[in-house]
């Protein structure tokens, strides 16, 4: 029963998360045939990044960048992938993010992400600062932080708020 | 050329259009016309969605205050809104069942209107009931049981507001474009906007997860909350968001699917019966999948509202976690299979949770922290007794 509701618990937080795509500000998905320099690195990036693939998604995510490092998705996917992989790789992920939010300062995937990294990290206020950015971008993100930062627990679904361009 | 005093006035317009806050100053350019209702949000709270056709306006918000409170909307005088509704108990009254009309006693416990504004839908168990005005209208003309018992006393209703001076210029004011505003649609257009206007979002939780409060909440109260949107009690995806509760609407938020639980409170026939008339969704829809189906009311101020469930029928908090953490007291003997559940009809959330008395305590604690003192306070000041 405890792997029924689990599962539950995971499908209704994807659900969430997939639901909230459409309406997250600031990050409306592109044309499927985008062109710019880096989108389909990026594009493989999150393929592999929803697959769990965090060290070969971190790979085309700075590819990505390197042909354009102007994208914000792609810090913020990067700084994803990166804290994925593990605590020693907080810090570099928590700077990913940032400049993610540096370059698109209303890129609510970002706020979740980092608030997400600030309760890991154990800084409580940081994350709650973002949770009140988010609550301006995106209700059900700012809903769905508030509950990973009170309950201390990293939510399911986070993997699908990257979206292909 | 703009001459000096319409400069003036285009300043203050300009000036009472950037303010967030005070919901009783804006423009007037015409001193006949209703003044536009100006939110006074908690911090990170949405606005209200408010329908096309019943715009917030001081006026209305006032004379739907007064009218909440007069006994006079009621068949036979003697009781208003406010009878089930106290600002005190955060619009409830402390009772099991509602008492209505004449000791007329209601199925159903009074639900809190605590944040009503953002509820997708109203009342326990009516997935079509989604507007606040179409609600009001279940208590003033419900005759099974009376509970205002307007039904059929409409004139004699409106004839007694029309006697009073004072009323005719207060309808008159909020709806300024009727040659007879003192109608009954008026008059619950104005209660549905004052109880729009009920937003609680100021508790010690509030401040903590909105204000930037860090120690807001003790220790204790912040131990509850990890417990409460812990995966284990898993507590927060019913009652969920920022209003801990069902679905719900707000400027610019799709439209979400109605919500409603079979907490496993009854199983009358071993096949999860719930003892009529309260089948829950089921009273509405006749099918048995709705059986036992209620909505999941906020839990802002829960610790006010006592008794709890559609019935009144668990006591205290204590026991209503009692109640969960046995996945239902009405759950079958043998919880373990999917196929008693199916059969019960309970919410597959109804699984049951280990509690200890610490953890207990704790998540009491953090429901005691979502009552928003200063709601209440400015409730009971703004009541009309």
């Amino acid at each position: 029963m405890n792997k029924m509701l689990m599962g539950l618990t995971a499908t209704a937080v994807a659900l969430l998360f997939f639901g909230t795509q459409v309406f997250a500000a600031g990050s409306s998905p592109k044309p499927k045939r985008d062109t710019r320099p880096g989108v389909s690195e990026y594009n493989d990036g999150v393929k592999l990044m929803q697959r769990g693939k965090y060290e070969k998604a971190e790979k085309r995510f700075n590819a990505a960048l390197k042909k354009n490092p102007n994208m914000a998705e792609a810090y913020n996917n990067l700084g994803y992938s990166m804290r994925k992989q593990g605590p020693q790789y907080y810090d570099e992920a928590l700077s990913h993010y940032n400049q993610a939010i540096a370059l698109k300062s209303n890129l609510a995937e970002a706020y979740m992400y980092r608030g997400v990294l600030y309760m890991l990290m154990g800084n409580e206020d940081k994350a709650l600062a973002d949770h009140r950015k988010l609550t301006q971008l995106d209700r059900k993100l700012a809903d769905a932080l508030q509950a990973a930062i009170a309950s201390g627990e990293e939510p399911d679904g986070l993997d699908g708020l990257a979206r292909k361009w | 050329m703009v001459k000096p005093a319409t400069a003036v006035a285009l300043a203050v317009m300009l000036l009472v259009a950037g303010c967030d806050h005070g919901h009783q100053i804006t423009h007037r350019p015409d001193v006949n016309r209703p003044v536009g209702y100006v939110w006074e949000l908690p911090e990170g709270f949405p606005v209200p969605l408010v329908p096309p056709d019943n715009p917030m306006t001081v006026e209305k918000v006032d004379l739907g205050r007064r009218l909440f409170y007069d006994t006079r909307l009621s068949g036979d005088g003697s009781v208003s809104c406010a009878t089930c509704h106290l600002p005190e108990l955060a619009f409830t009254d402390g009772k099991s069942r509602s008492v209505g009309m004449q000791g007329s006693i209601h199925p159903r416990s009074a639900m809190s209107l605590t944040n009503v504004a953002y509820n997708a839908t109203l009342g326990w168990d009516d997935p079509a009931l989604t507007r606040l005005e179409d609600q009001i209208r279940v208590p003033l003309l419900n005759t099974r049981p009376h509970e205002m018992g307007v039904a059929g006393r409409e004139d004699e209703v409106l004839s007694r507001l029309r006697k009073d001076r004072r009323m005719r210029r207060l309808f008159g004011k909020a709806f300024p474009d009727d040659e007879q505003p003192v109608i009954m649609r008026n008059a619950i257009y104005a209660i549905a906007a004052f109880e729009r206007t009920l937003i609680s979002g100021n508790s010690p939780y509030d401040r903590w997860a909105y204000g930037g409060e860090s120690t807001a909440l003790n220790k204790g109260e912040r131990a509850g909350a990890r417990l409460f949107f812990s995966k284990r009690l898993s507590c927060f995806q019913c009652h969920a968001g920022f209003n801990f509760s069902g679905p719900v609407v707000y400027e610019g938020s799709e439209l979400p699917e109605p919500l409603f639980h079979n907490t496993a409170l009854y199983d009358e026939d071993g096949r999860g019966a719930y003892p009529e008339p309260n089948t829950g969704v089921h009273r509405m829809t006749g099918r048995m999948e709705d059986m036992g189906k209620f909505r999941a009311p906020t839990l802002r101020n829960i610790a006010l509202t006592a008794p709890y469930m559609h019935d009144g029928s668990i006591p205290t908090l204590e026991a209503v976690l009692d109640h969960y953490a046995a996945g239902g007291r009405a759950r079958p003997v043998n919880p373990g299979t999917s196929e008693t559940e199916v059969e019960s009809g309970s919410d597959s959330l109804m699984t049951g949770f280990e509690l200890s008395p610490e953890e207990k305590k704790k998540l009491i604690a953090f429901l005691n922290a979502l009552t928003d003192e200063s709601f209440v306070r400015r409730a009971i000041k703004q009541a009309v007794r």
